[in-house]
């Protein structure tokens, strides 16, 4: 598993513990074929890695970081209420320094915010960003 | 409306050695650079309509600009009246701009400004070290 892989993998994982988060035959993930059911809430995570640099003076530990995006998606013709529920609780599993591993990675929040609800033509988008560092050996 | 979020701490303060000003301008010109040419391109219209304002909203007509270049010396004008306690405001009128930065439910987000945003202790940091040895 490459590092990106590990960093992916556990904020995937923390996302999905919470409560409401959409089963995991209504999350598109990255890299995999997905067909939303319609009528049905589902969810996207997405890995938006975005700078490197080193940590150390000898140059040898670098930091990693960068955002990684929580949509959810609802059905348009249901209000607001049950999305703000479960967006609000994505926010809440990525609570400020929270360390997720796996394996030996080590992935720190360092916050998750909401942005205003999107209406789409099909849905109503609910996007949630949180901020990541890694500190690999 | 994403604001920027840093901060000094004392001793960074201090050897600004009260040029606050040259130091506000520095951080807002790397952004503004950095933000512009993080912009997705496909015919440059999205990175052509970027705007900025002191105190006020930014907006304007936006034109293909590939490579940024008209964008980022457009938004940099604006700090020659920057005065300490301006509010300074970027933004794309593109309509769309939303949808690239967020994503939809066809399309993956870029989040091109966030990511940026994202680094904004970062340079800070720097600008803080090029205007304390200036």
């Amino acid at each position: 598993m490459s590092l990106i892989s590990d960093i992916r993998g556990a904020l995937q994982l923390q996302a999905r513990t919470a409560a409401g988060f959409p089963p995991d035959n209504q999350i598109d993930y990255e890299g995999k074929p997905f067909s939303p059911t319609i009528g049905t809430p589902w969810a996207r995570m997405t890995l938006l890695n975005n700078s490197r640099q080193p940590f150390s003076l000898d140059g040898l530990s670098k930091i990693t970081g960068g955002l990684f995006q929580v949509d959810l998606f609802y059905p348009i013709d249901k209000g607001t209420a049950d999305i703000d529920v479960v967006a609000d609780a994505v926010v809440d599993a990525f609570p400020l320094n929270r360390n997720l591993f796996k394996g030996t990675t080590r992935v720190s929040i360092y916050y998750a915010q909401r942005a205003p609800l999107l209406q789409q033509p099909d849905s109503i988008h609910a996007p949630i960003t949180v901020s990541w560092r890694c500190f690999p050996n | 409306m994403i604001k920027v979020d840093f901060k000094l701490d004392d001793a960074q303060f201090e050897k600004l050695n009260g040029k606050v000003k040259e130091f506000a301008v520095e951080v807002i010109q790397d952004i503004n650079e950095a933000v512009v040419q993080a912009t997705p391109v496909k015919t440059g219209f999205l990175r052509g309509s970027w705007w900025a304002a002191l105190n006020a909203e930014a907006d304007g007509q936006g034109s293909q600009d590939p490579s940024g270049g008209t964008a980022i010396a457009r938004m940099n004008l604006t700090l020659a009246d920057l005065k300490i306690g301006d509010v300074y405001n970027a933004q794309n009128g593109a309509n769309y701009a939303v949808f690239i930065e967020f994503g939809t439910s066809k399309i993956r987000p870029r989040a091109f400004v966030r990511g940026v945003l994202d680094r904004a202790q970062e340079f800070a940091d720097a600008a803080a070290v090029r205007v304390s040895q200036s």
